[in-house]
């Protein structure tokens, strides 16, 4: 069964083959007599453009000095526009971003502004250590034995704490001066909207100047006094009034006719009698002062 | 480079010359060009298309072939490299044809609409007073009616004499399936022909 099967297929290929060997050779019969009849060729014009365009393409590309001009001149062209480009960026650096720059002032100053409030937490330290040793210097003078072994050591205790918060204010003050000039200088040599921020430095500047002068308390007062008392006389502290508003004096206190601090005294705790008298006078800060400065409020 | 060819007068192949010219001999080149040109030309005409466009899609391979040149390895013949260029210039042509909507057919450089086409298709042939002309006509139009991939396959194996593997390689397509082309092709035209053989 299979033998006849695969025999038929056999015939079937073959009779396939046999037609198709017949197809092809009536094919090439046909192309046998028309071939002469055809001969379509392109046009010269076309195997012109065509040569040519071949010679023409193996002549470009043969030209090494051409290829390497070319490639000399690239290199010279990038490096040309590199060197442009970074030179125009550096010096034009300061504008490129005044906003970025203008934030990086603004950052500095507020750091400044910290810088500066932390003065007055530096003085209140001073307060305590002040505090302390006054409470020390109480208690032992309330003993008189004591007082009067013990006075001479206590008041140079006390001297020194206050020498140390003077040093303290006036380093402060000079640090502060200097960022400030500093901060000034960069603003001016940034670029023109640093206008705009100098104006606020120097109002920032007008109103700290106001914050300087510390505002003197009861204690403190009472703290100099006591000091005074232990003192030598070209030792002492002196205090002369420098200018009086509605609601404080302006008072500078001096040892060794050197200006060591400006105070405030609030007129709601302290009144100065005969004040417009005793303008730019050194009063020692004794007992005796307190003729002229009278506390009206000793809560604080 | 100079090319020895006429020097020791053998025939240099066509793979060496396309070397040669692909390393900057171009007198290799006007060789190859010589060899070919009527085949590639024929090739176009007998897809039923104008001289003027023949001409220019041969342009087209021809320079396509130039600039590939440095790209040409000898383990491929040059002929069906040549050809597969061809092929794909011929397929890019019918895509911007297919856009244009021409239905034309051209027979021996001259235009004939589907109309005209059907009226000769149709008219009873002059048996034994038939000329040579006219089954050369008869040819081109019967060829020009295959459909492209009987078409392809029949130009290439009768005109330009590539055999099965060979166009199944410039046409990537399977053997079987190119074998099959060929015989239903050959089957229509014979059925289409007969009447203008003695």
């Amino acid at each position: 069964m299979s033998n006849k099967h695969f025999d038929n297929k056999d015939k079937q290929t073959h009779a396939l083959t046999q037609q198709q060997q017949s197809d092809e050779a009536f094919i090439n019969e046909l192309y046998d007599e028309v071939s002469q009849e055809d001969q379509s060729q392109p046009s010269e014009l076309l195997d012109k453009r065509i040569i040519s365009a071949a010679h023409k393409a193996v002549n470009t590309s043969n030209k090494p000095i051409g290829k390497n001009n070319f490639i000399w001149y690239s290199k010279l062209a990038t490096a040309a526009s590199l060197t442009l480009v970074i030179s125009l960026v550096v010096l034009q650096q300061d504008n490129i971003f005044p906003n970025e720059r203008a934030e990086i002032m603004l950052e500095k100053e507020a750091t400044l502004q910290k810088s500066i409030k932390k003065v007055p937490e530096q003085a209140s330290f001073s307060d305590k250590e002040i505090k302390a040793a006054k409470v020390n210097f109480q208690d032992q003078m309330s003993d008189p034995l004591i007082s009067t072994q013990m006075a001479s050591p206590i008041n140079e205790n006390t001297k020194q704490v206050t020498n140390k918060s003077m040093t303290r204010t006036m380093q402060y003050e000079k640090q502060t001066q200097r960022l400030k000039q500093k901060s000034a200088k960069r603003m001016v040599a940034s670029s023109p909207i640093s206008m705009a921020l100098i104006e606020k430095v120097k109002q920032e500047e007008i109103s700290e100047k106001k914050h300087e002068i510390i505002v003197l308390s009861i204690k403190q007062f009472q703290q100099y006094t006591l000091s005074n008392k232990s003192l030598a006389n070209e030792n002492q502290w002196f205090w002369s009034l420098s200018s009086e508003s509605n609601i404080e004096y302006i008072i500078d206190i001096s040892q060794n006719n050197q200006l060591a601090f400006r105070y405030r005294l609030d007129k709601a705790k302290f009144k100065i009698n005969d004040a417009s008298e005793q303008k730019e006078t050194n009063f020692s800060l004794k007992n005796k002062a307190l003729s002229r400065v009278v506390i009206l409020n000793t809560n604080n | 480079m100079a090319l020895s060819v006429e020097n020791l007068n053998q025939p240099e192949t066509d793979e060496a010359l396309m070397l040669a010219y692909a390393k900057g001999t171009a007198s290799a080149f006007d060789t190859l060009y010589q060899r070919h040109k009527q085949v590639v030309f024929r090739f176009f005409v007998k897809q039923g298309l104008s001289i003027a466009i023949a001409e220019e899609l041969c342009h087209d391979t021809w320079l396509k072939l130039i600039n590939a040149r440095e790209k040409y390895q000898q383990q491929a013949l040059f002929r069906t490299y040549l050809f597969t260029i061809a092929r794909n210039t011929l397929l890019d042509h019918y895509k911007k044809k297919s856009t244009k909507n021409e239905d034309t057919f051209t027979a021996n450089g001259e235009n004939i609409s589907n109309d005209e086409l059907a009226i000769k298709m149709a008219t009873p042939p002059l048996c034994e007073q038939h000329s040579k002309k006219q089954l050369q006509l008869a040819l081109s139009l019967n060829i020009a009616a295959l459909p492209n991939a009987q078409r392809e396959v029949f130009l290439l194996k009768q005109e330009s004499g590539f055999s099965i593997a060979q166009i199944a390689q410039i046409t990537a397509q399977h053997q079987e399936k190119v074998k099959s082309s060929w015989r239903y092709t050959l089957q229509r035209l014979r059925k289409e022909l007969q009447h203008y053989v003695k």
